[in-house]
């Protein structure tokens, strides 16, 4: 399909923008509809139209314009408008450079997982690709994850004191089965600090779900993907 | 709700005592369909008092009716440094110092296990500082697991002190913490304490903590009907294991702050939602119990006093049973032996508000007023000295009285540094009642054996080592 030109490419972008401005999912998903309608290049709706005022708004949080609810609101507003494009990029057997694979659960032991959400949501509006595996996962269960979708990073996280020794019972199990060294590894948790990832040779640790996005995308640059 | 929605329950032994009652259970979504009549019939056979015994088996709390006790906050992994001042890890030596302090300090009824000590190994954090308050201190404790096997540690412990399975059955020396995880959700671990402790009479806490907008409805209303539809389900499995075992409903409902995106305990909807839950529990006939007085803050300053005083002075005037919360801060996630001993101060202050006022015709002092006359004064009537001590509550040095000259002379210290010198104080002079030595040898023997099971030889401070 070519770009129809009654349409300017302009006004779908701007229309996308618009949506993730106002929080409003609705209003992405129609404008994410148009893109493919017109032909227009899902890459750039998604770079152009939804990352870059993404990032904007995710300034405005770090600086306090913002609250976290409109942070959230606005990574939900992306994530239904690139749920849109996804499989145009498919289709249209578009290469695109992923910021990475992030493969994410909650150790066994622990059913809390809204920690883990929120860390989902941001990492998918900040172009990595997330697969969620759900809550109270056995070591052995992430081990065939890591083998089935080799990740280039794993999140394990655990609210309770009680659960974070599951942490270190999942890096001990990826050693074991020669696996450690083929993922990055964040751990966080309201009861898990720096000196405990250290213990257990965890890549990085994240005190809250803005600060998984951060660490994540240190490790992405130091991995030399991203931009 | 738990008719309809259902009530998702991560443990299968649960799940089969509610299929045997005859409760519609979806096996693979974990789920309980429980009808009214089964949670009409647990409320009426719980029971609206228990008796809470200290380690030696007398001078039991009464929980439930009006009575009001006040237990430390719980639970951190952050200790306040009171010599640094910088929030750090807490150690086994701040449990030990916390047990003694606790101890000391008449307006606490309670021992709790406040903070968790990062120099032993995770698996044997939980008992590890029950063990340490019961060699320190005489009262009763409010206490939780962290892992299956941990229960069996916490009750063999507690089994060892009173004297066996049966006698504790008898006189409860602690209450255990059941928490739910909202929304309409109960954890493996949780349900199993709270199983166990129905079977050994040990009383439990079913606590909710919600999150207004998170985990919750945003609308206080909302967030109560839902806590209240967790307890209940919680309640009704309890039950159901031991009909008329013990139980205090507690809430700790935390706000979640929008802005910032984090679980907030010291708003004013939390104090609003334990008042509202608190009458829920009277109407129940249920034993209550709030965490109050966490503040958010990470330093003590004014925020600190006043997201503290705000909320325990609610939390008392509503009759809640037992209030924790004294020494908590940062979120709950945050411990301070000075917040513990400046709210220890708010505690006297609230039982005297509950006291009310002198009334009759003595307090009224028509005679004396009359004898004094226009003009006098009445510092050396008798009628003063007689009431000095039960119509005015005197605080500790803690809270400054002092006129700006005194304060100077006095070296022009702030609470903090009044607190940190009253809190070394303490733990300087405090003598806690030692443990009996039968007890503490067969105890030390129970821990030995429990080290030994978990491949531990050694910890930082080992009380029990002479």
């Amino acid at each position: 399909m070519i770009h129809d030109s009654r349409i300017p490419m302009e006004d779908v972008i701007s229309e996308l923008r618009q949506a993730v401005k106002d929080y409003d999912p609705e209003a992405a998903e129609l404008a994410a509809k148009k893109v493919i309608e017109h032909g227009i290049d899902p890459v750039m709706a998604i770079t152009k139209g939804l990352t870059e005022e993404l990032r904007e708004i995710g300034d405005k949080f770090g600086t306090g314009e913002i609250w976290f609810i409109d942070l959230m609101a606005a990574a939900n507003t992306v994530q239904v408008a690139v749920s849109i494009l996804e499989p145009e990029i498919k289709r249209r057997n578009i290469q695109t450079v992923s910021m990475g694979r992030f493969l994410i659960g909650t150790v066994e032991g622990d059913i809390h997982d809204i920690g883990k959400n929120i860390v989902t949501l941001l990492l998918k509006a900040n172009g990595y690709e997330v697969i969620d595996i759900g809550v109270d996962i056995p070591a052995e269960v992430f081990i065939e994850n890591v083998r089935k979708f080799k990740p280039d990073f794993l999140g394990l996280s655990s609210l309770l004191t009680s659960s974070m020794p599951q942490q270190k019972k999942v890096i001990q199990a990826l050693k074991e089965h020669g696996l450690r060294d083929t993922v990055k590894i964040i751990i966080g948790g309201a009861a898990v600090n720096e000196k405990w990832a250290s213990e257990i040779g965890a890549d990085g640790f994240a005190e809250d779900a803005i600060d998984a996005i951060n660490v994540t995308k240190a490790l992405t640059l130091k991995e030399g993907k991203g931009d | 709700m738990l008719e309809e929605i259902g009530f998702k329950i991560h443990n299968d032994e649960a799940l089969q005592i509610l299929t045997d009652a005859g409760v519609s259970v979806d096996l693979e979504k974990k789920t309980a369909f429980i009808p009214r009549d089964l949670v009409e019939r647990s409320l009426q056979g719980i029971p609206s008092s228990f008796k809470l015994y200290n380690r030696e088996g007398v001078n039991p709390i009464d929980i439930g009716g009006d009575s009001v006790w006040f237990a430390p906050g719980t639970t951190s992994v952050n200790l306040l440094d009171h010599v640094t001042g910088e929030p750090r890890l807490a150690e086994t030596q701040d449990c030990i110092d916390h047990a003694r302090l606790v101890d000391a300090l008449e307006n606490l009824a309670l021992q709790c296990t406040s903070i968790v000590p990062d120099d032993v190994p995770n698996e044997i954090k939980d008992w590890y500082r029950l063990y340490i308050n019961i060699v320190n201190s005489q009262k009763p404790h409010f206490t939780g697991p962290f892992t299956k096997e941990g229960f069996y540690d916490i009750k063999k412990i507690l089994e060892t002190v009173a004297g066996g399975e049966k006698k504790l059955a008898e006189k409860p020396r602690a209450y255990i913490c059941v928490e739910t995880s909202s929304p309409l959700r109960i954890g493996e671990i949780p349900c199993q304490a709270l199983i166990e402790c129905a079977r050994a009479n040990i009383p439990v806490e079913i606590r909710f903590l919600g999150g207004l907008g998170s985990l919750a409805p945003i609308t206080l209303i909302g967030s109560l009907a839902q806590q209240t539809a967790e307890f209940l389900g919680t309640l009704v499995i309890h039950q159901l294991a031991n009909p008329g075992a013990p139980v205090v409903w507690c809430g700790t409902p935390a706000l979640f702050d929008m802005k910032y995106g984090t679980p907030i305990l010291s708003g004013i909807e939390t104090v609003m939602m334990e008042t509202a839950m608190t009458q829920m529990g009277k109407s129940y006939k249920v034993p209550t119990g709030v965490r109050t007085l966490c503040s958010s803050t990470k330093v003590l300053d004014a925020e600190t006093g006043l997201e503290s005083g705000i909320g325990l002075m609610l939390s008392a005037l509503s009759g809640t049973n037992i209030i924790q919360g004294p020494g908590q801060m940062g979120n709950a996630n945050l411990h301070s032996l000075q917040k513990l001993v400046i709210d220890h101060e708010v505690c006297g202050m609230a039982y005297h508000l509950m006291d009310g006022m002198s009334v009759g015709e003595n307090a009224f002092a028509f005679d004396l007023i009359k004898k004094v006359g226009p003009g006098g004064t009445y510092f050396l009537e008798k009628h003063t000295r007689e009431y000095l001590n039960k119509e005015i509550y005197h605080p500790s040095e803690i809270i400054d009285r002092q006129t700006l000259p005194q304060w100077k002379r006095s070296g022009s210290k702030d609470v903090g540094e009044r607190s940190r010198e009253y809190l070394e104080k303490v733990l300087a002079e405090h003598e806690s009642a030692p443990l009996d030595a039968d007890v503490k040898r067969d105890l030390d023997m129970v821990v030995r054996g429990i080290m030994k099971r978990y491949g531990i030889d050694s910890l930082p401070i080992h009380p029990f080592s002479n």
